[in-house]
């Protein structure tokens, strides 16, 4: 039920910035040929020459075409021209701010420029249409990431009250993210507020057993705490998982935005408690 | 009648294919200058060193996920912080340097595209020392991993964004 819910939010937030049909444009106006040229761009291989240069097609026959600036610059940021893939994102921002800066507040981040970060999903959540949006791939809703935006930039308590404000509104709680209780506990250990980290990290492994990265923070609150057994136990716990879950040569467990985690930070902190 | 009809019937084909052709005319006339797909890279004789070969410049792997380091990113880092540590020039520059560049089969890095930019992405002036310290950076690092089996003897674009406040390296991203 969960994972459906999921499926189908994601889905319908993707699809909110997603091309549109062309049928909307007049028959023969620019618009809808370049409608067509952005249709055929995305049937060829993302970042493949053909694609480009249908975009750029569809750009010169619709410079108002927000659509196809930012599917054009999607291919140059996952291949790291960063200014390539800017210069079209804020073009597209500039044209339709409500389909496009939550793309770019993910790249900001992406690169550790959180007050940018900041400042876009602000500005989303300000205006009066702003609607449900999730980060590429569904993982975390927008609203939790503005938290973990606040959280970089050291605004400890704003990025527990955005995480905290985003889960109340869900009305359920089969609508609560897989990472959330985990974001939202390390946001309270983070505060100091140990009690309300233990109880959100508990309510994490609930959702996602096997999540390495929260048995280490619940170790750094149990050993607050005063539990050392406990947090012995939870960072031998995060061990296990690391070594019994492929990591890909990442290095770090879970989700890359949730304050990564790496087994090494791991048995540094378990040689701390056990002296 | 009938003749009338099948005139008809050539003169809407040749409009028809008129359009088609006009249609087709605005996309022919902006052909730009793009490689076969976006990250590949090709040589240029007055920047790369043509020592650097590829095993095959028309399949070189473009996924963000097909190329790691043994020990993980965080690994990367610790190594690149070292080199750029012993270089210690006094460096005050704040910003991003970004390299994009190719690790071919024998996984050496080469064809290095390197720009400086700020903290919106856009293009910022940075001295030639530190975007060549980067640079001797990540070419010392020699422990790349190409995590899908089927690509172990093809060619990876990579890209390593470094940055750097008032000189120092704050963390890499990628």
């Amino acid at each position: 039920m969960k994972l459906f819910l999921h499926l189908i939010l994601t889905v319908t937030s993707l699809n909110l910035i997603a091309q549109g049909n062309c049928l909307i444009y007049p028959e023969n106006s620019d618009e809808r040929k370049a409608c067509e040229y952005g249709y055929k761009a995305i049937q060829y291989k993302q970042g493949s020459r053909e694609s480009l240069q249908l975009f750029d097609t569809a750009i010169v026959l619709n410079p108002n075409y927000a659509w196809a600036y930012y599917e054009k610059s999607v291919a140059y940021f996952k291949r790291g021209y960063l200014n390539e893939g800017m210069n079209l994102l804020n073009k597209a921002v500039e044209l339709d701010p409500l389909s496009h800066l939550t793309y770019r507040a993910y790249w900001y981040f992406n690169h550790n420029s959180y007050e940018l970060c900041k400042a876009d999903l602000e500005r989303f959540y300000s205006m009066p249409n702003a609607y449900q949006k999730y980060t590429p791939g569904g993982g975390i809703d927008m609203r939790v990431f503005l938290g973990l935006a606040y959280s970089e930039l050291g605004m400890k308590q704003e990025a527990i009250n955005a995480v905290e404000k985003a889960l109340r509104s869900y009305p359920s709680d089969d609508f609560i993210g897989v990472f959330d209780f985990h974001i939202l506990g390390v946001l309270y250990l983070k505060n100091e507020q140990h009690i309300l980290a233990e109880r959100n990290l508990l309510k994490s492994i609930d959702k996602v057993e096997n999540f390495a990265s929260t048995y280490y923070y619940l170790g750094l609150t149990a050993d607050k705490l005063g539990k050392r057994d406990e947090a012995v136990s939870y960072f031998n716990k995060a061990i296990n998982l690391f070594e019994s879950i492929s990591l890909d040569y990442s290095g770090y467990s879970g989700y890359p935005f949730c304050f990564p985690v790496s087994k090494e930070m791991v048995n540094d902190q378990l040689t701390k408690v056990s002296l | 009648m009938r003749k009338y009809f099948l005139g008809y019937i050539l003169i809407v084909f040749l409009f028809l294919n008129g359009c088609y052709f006009e249609k087709n005319d605005t996309h022919k006339k902006l052909i730009n200058n793009y490689p076969a797909y976006l990250g590949d890279i090709p040589y240029n004789s007055a920047l790369d060193d043509k020592d650097f070969q590829l095993c095959d410049s028309l399949d070189i792997i473009k996924s963000r996920s097909a190329v790691s380091y043994i020990g993980g990113y965080p690994k990367i880092e610790e190594d690149c912080r070292r080199v750029l540590e012993k270089a210690s020039n006094n460096h005050t520059y704040s910003g991003y340097v970004l390299a994009r560049f190719i690790i071919n089969c024998k996984k050496e890095s080469g064809r290095f595209r390197i720009q400086s930019l700020d903290s919106a992405f856009m293009l910022q002036p940075c001295s030639d020392a530190l975007i060549s310290e980067v640079k001797t950076t990540i070419e010392s690092l020699n422990n790349w991993v190409f995590t899908h089996s089927q690509n172990q003897e093809k060619d990876h674009s990579k890209y390593l964004n470094f940055l750097f406040k008032n000189g120092q390296l704050e963390t890499i991203s990628h």
